[in-house]
């Protein structure tokens, strides 16, 4: 049995075509992590069909319901204020805030993870997908980054799930350089969650974090030394 | 310490840009963990699907390709929890995101491909190069190492186990 859902899977993989699903064991799943990384090597292989790539741009401005771009709306609406229908701005307009955009991130992670979030003021409610892939009850934390200086550099965002998952944003003009993120828990533990790799000044971290979101108290990035970069401390 | 001012929305990209930075990347990494074109092309539009729908494009490149990773790596989990019952790949959390086009690969297959060749006996070796690097049919395969199509197959079979061994303990 083992042998010939395993030969169906390489058979699949060789001929290019989607291997049929089954329950794998971990044995198994070694043998095709090992079918799949012989398979992938191929020189070439991972260049996205040009059909593929149009496709599904045009899928995704149809999903967007957006014809042309945000610039080429408002100058269609200008010249043309009757013929052209009525809607609300386009939820990938780029004249939103920066913080709004970060939000913006951080609620698309948490959908992505598969879970569920309530997004407040920061979520552009123009966006209808946005509003009913987020509008379900869990928990979003939010704290913006800081020096010691108390000079905000960026946002710390955390979400309740399974697994529960941080995103972590950061800005400002340092080196290139690594720092540790350091959550800090009610209970009084440190928990190690992943660097931050910093370049010209700016880098991310999206983590997920086994712990009850409720409990964090303070995010802190720190360096090699111990050094305090920035903190968030959640109210 | 001075901190420059948050990005100017006049420098925020359209979503068009984001999407044509990124879809290159993000279809070879996803191909990498599942070897296979019709997988690689849903995952990949799941993963834009998922993201460019709330996301706000006044974040930065990298802000935006390591958001795209994140949700990457999640619809990958999902899709071989959903398919197979286990992860069988996964994208590590703590590789860096770079904006360098070098970095466009998104892939380490073919180091670790080497490496996993390297260390098998030759006939193995060949049978495994044959099917997965060559595309040979089964036939094929058996009519070039002059072996019946049924050795061919045990042959493939007892070189993934073994190789599947080696990976497991490096």
């Amino acid at each position: 049995m083992t042998r010939n859902r395993l030969g169906a899977f390489i058979e699949a993989l060789v001929r290019d075509r989607r291997p049929k699903s089954f329950d794998a064991d971990p044995g198994e799943a070694e043998m095709l992590r090992v079918a799949i990384a012989l398979r992938a090597s191929r020189p070439g292989a991972g260049t996205p069909d040009e059909r593929f790539v149009a496709e599904l741009h045009r899928q995704l401005a149809d999903d967007a319901d957006v014809p042309f771009t945000a610039e080429e709306q408002v100058h269609a609406r200008a010249a043309s204020p009757v013929t052209v229908p009525s809607r609300p701005r386009s939820r990938w307009s780029p004249a939103i805030p920066r913080r709004v955009g970060l939000v913006g991130i951080a609620a698309a992670a948490f959908v992505a993870v598969g879970a569920s979030a309530v997004v407040t003021n920061a979520v552009d409610h123009s966006s209808r997908a946005t509003t009913a892939q987020v509008a379900q009850s869990a928990t979003l934390r939010f704290a913006s980054l800081r020096t010691p200086a108390g000079q905000t550099v960026g946002q710390v965002y955390v979400h309740q799930g399974d697994p529960s998952w941080m995103f972590m944003s950061m800005h400002g003009r340092y080196t290139d350089t690594t720092l540790s993120c350091e959550l800090h828990l009610a209970n009084g533990t440190t928990m190690q969650v992943g660097t931050v790799q910093l370049h010209e000044g700016t880098g991310q971290l999206a983590h997920p974090v086994p712990l009850n979101v409720s409990q964090l108290r303070r995010a802190q990035l720190v360096t090699s030394t111990g050094a305090i970069v920035a903190s968030a401390t959640f109210s | 310490m001075q901190y420059p001012p948050t990005i100017d929305d006049a420098m925020a990209p359209e979503w068009e840009a984001v999407y044509r930075d990124n879809v290159d990347y993000i279809y070879r990494l996803i191909f990498s963990r599942v070897g296979n074109r019709p997988d690689a092309e849903d995952l990949t539009s799941e993963v834009f699907r998922t993201a460019l729908r709330p996301l706000r494009l006044s974040a930065s490149a990298p802000e935006i390709r390591a958001y795209l990773r994140a949700t990457a790596r999640t619809v990958l989990a999902s899709h071989w929890r959903r398919r197979y019952g286990i992860e069988v790949t996964s994208l590590d959390p703590d590789m860096g995101v770079s904006e360098d086009p070098q970095d466009q690969l998104g892939s380490d297959a073919p180091e670790r491909a080497a490496k996993i060749l390297a260390r098998l006996p030759e006939r193995y070796r060949r049978i495994l190069e044959l099917r997965f690097l060559e595309s040979r049919s089964l036939r094929e395969s058996a009519q070039a190492m002059d072996i019946s199509v049924g050795n061919a197959k045990v042959l493939q079979h007892r070189a993934l186990r073994l190789a599947a061994g080696v990976t497991e303990g490096s």
